[in-house]
This record gives structure tokens, sequence and C-alpha cells, in this order.
């Protein structure tokens, strides 16, 4: 009983039950927080990527989305009466937004797009592969680009979408109705 | 001895029974809050990420899955039958007709043909169809179309939107697009 009690005595304060309580040390906290605090890091840089990525892949499908429209209105643009070359009808530049006016249920417009559009006319060269009748065909070539700003980091972005359009096509037709 | 040692264990056990001081209890009380309150903000902050997020993911997908099947629909079409802001109906080769209905009520975006109806976007806040003539203008416009049978341009436009703890914080899909019907 005399050499319990001296061990008891020395090993710090008890709860009466022949048990020692010992608290961490100033070590093993100091280890623990910063375990924690990496794990902390590492979940909130992991969130904030996730979102910017999140964030470039609308900016990325919306500017698909101008490019497309633009491609799209391009089947009614005559050849024959020269608006398909005409820039006054197809603008070489224009601007376009990621809300247009009144989508986004304020004035807010989101970010800004500046495209460039291009009708190039065949006869395409440097292709053996290049069809004979490619000198009844333009190449229509929309660039679009943006920069966002994420966490105050500029980033540019680009997409650039191809399409062709025949001299006897559709908006040939349709307009000379 | 057995005396010394029996007093010395009372005193240990007294010891043991005493509570905390005010200053011991405010300092654990100030540090637990403090712990909780981190807790409790980094809990409500990570699930309202992981939410956004992957309400992001599904809007995209319900959207181009529309647009994909909208614009199917559209240029294959013959022609525009009927037009309003938030519906259009269009008649197909075969003869049969393809409706897209906006309900505002229900916020539901509605494509309905002969076999059946199905909701193509839930969650839809707003949306809006214009129709153009054949004939463009300048700067890449179009002459608006007056009645259905001189559309040829359809312009569509939608916002999505779903809610996180009952708000609706950054969690929209916009989409836009110009259809031309190839008859």
């Amino acid at each position: 009983m005399k050499l319990r009690f001296t061990i008891e005595a020395t090993a710090g304060p008890s709860n009466g039950l022949g048990v020692a309580k010992r608290a961490f040390t100033l070590v093993e906290v100091l280890c623990s927080a910063a375990i924690l605090a990496i794990l902390c890091l590492a979940l909130f840089y992991g969130l904030s990527q996730g979102f910017g990525m999140t964030q470039t892949a609308r900016e990325a499908l919306r500017a698909t989305q101008i490019a497309l429209t633009r491609m799209e209105g391009l089947r009614l643009e005559a050849w024959s009466t020269n608006q398909l070359f005409n820039p006054v009808f197809v603008p070489p530049n224009f601007t376009e937004s990621f809300y247009p006016l009144g989508l986004n249920g304020s004035s807010s417009t989101g970010t800004v797009y500046s495209g460039t559009m291009t009708v190039k006319t065949g006869p395409f060269t440097g292709d053996s592969l290049v069809p004979s009748y490619n000198s009844n065909m333009a190449l229509v070539t929309v660039v679009v680009s943006w920069q966002d700003n994420f966490y105050g980091r500029t980033n540019t972005f680009a997409r650039t979408n191809y399409t062709f359009v025949a001299k006897y096509g559709i908006q040939n037709y349709v307009y000379a109705q | 001895m057995p005396k010394r040692f029996q007093l010395s264990r009372r005193r240990q056990r007294l010891q043991s029974c005493s509570g905390w001081t005010l200053i011991e209890m405010t300092v654990a009380l100030f540090a637990g809050s403090m712990i909780l309150t981190a807790i409790v903000t980094t809990t409500v902050f990570v699930s309202k990420s992981f939410i956004a997020i992957g309400n992001y993911t599904d809007l995209g997908k319900a959207s181009r899955l529309t647009l994909d099947t909208m614009s199917r629909d559209i240029r294959n079409a013959t022609a525009l039958v009927s037009y309003a802001t938030n519906a259009i109906t269009l008649s197909n080769q075969d003869g049969t007709q393809v409706t897209y209905d906006w309900y505002p009520a229900t916020s539901h975006f509605v494509r309905s043909d002969s076999s059946g109806s199905r909701i193509m976007l839930a969650g839809c806040d707003f949306l809006n169809f214009h129709v153009y003539q054949r004939n463009p203008t300048n700067n890449f416009q179009f002459a608006p179309a007056t009645t259905p049978s001189q559309t040829k341009l359809v312009d569509v436009s939608w916002r999505c939107s779903r809610k996180i703890l009952g708000a609706k914080i950054n969690t929209e899909s916009v989409q836009t697009a110009e259809i031309v019907i190839r008859n």
C-alpha cells in the first residue's frame, strides 16, 4: 500500500481510484493542430478549385452557345447577293455577355465575350484530300474569347469553332424564295 | 503510517471532487463556443458548396439535353404551326406535331408529342421564344416574323435555378440559342 501511494503521488493528480490523469503535452497539441490546419486547407482549396472549374465550364459553355448562334444565323445569309461576305451583314467583330439582357433578372450582364468571325472562300490548298468543289464553299471561323477573375487571378480563355457554308446551300434557296 | 495514509487519501478524494473555478469555466465555455461555431460554419459552407456544384452539373446536363432535343425538332420541322412567347408548336414530316410549353406557375418546360408529355426542365424561372423571318438585315439581325408561316429562325433563351437551404444562391443555368428551320 505504501508503494502504491508513492507512485500515485508522483505520477500526478489522482481520481482516487488509482488511475492517474494525464493531459496532452504541448507538442502533441501543436502537432494535432497543424495536421487539422493542413486538412482544412486542403478541403477549402479543393472546394475553391471545384468552384473555379465549374465557373470556367459554365463560361466555356456560354462561349460555345455564342459561337453556335453565330454559325446558325449564317445559314440565312445569302451567298449570291453577297450578304455572306459583306461586313455590314456579317460583322467581323462582335461582343456578347454571359447574361443576355434581362435574362439574369437584373441589369448585370456578367462576363463579357469578344468575338471575331471570318468567312474565307475556297479554293483551299495544302491538303491532297480537298474536294474538287471546294471553290464553292466558304470556311467560317468563329473565335470567342473572354476573361474571368477568380480569387484575384485573371485568366484568359478562347474557344474556336469552324464550319463550312456551301454556295448552293440552304441560304441560297431560302433567300431566293 | 496507516493513519497518515488514510488522511492523505481523504484529502485526495476531496480534491478530485472539487469543481472548476469561474475563470476555468469561462475559458472553457469561450473555447468550446469558438470551436463549435467553427465546426458548424465549416459544415454549412462545405455542404452548400457540394450542393451548388452538384446543382450546376445537374442543371447543365438538363439544359444541354433540352437544347439538343429542341434543335433536332426545330431543324426537322416542316413549319411552325403556332407561336407564343412561352410556347411553340411545330409540324413534322410525318404529319404529327410537337409542342414546347413553359408553365411559369410550376416552372416546368414540357415537350409534348403524339407519344405523350415529358418535363424537360424543372425549376425554369424564365423562358422566352422569339421568331424571325428568313431575310437578314444589317449587323447579323433578322426581321421579326408576324405570323408562324413566316418563321424561319427560332430564338430561345431560358434561365433555370435551384435552391440551397431555401435560397437561390449561385445555382443557375443560362441557355440561349438560335435555330434555323431547314425546310
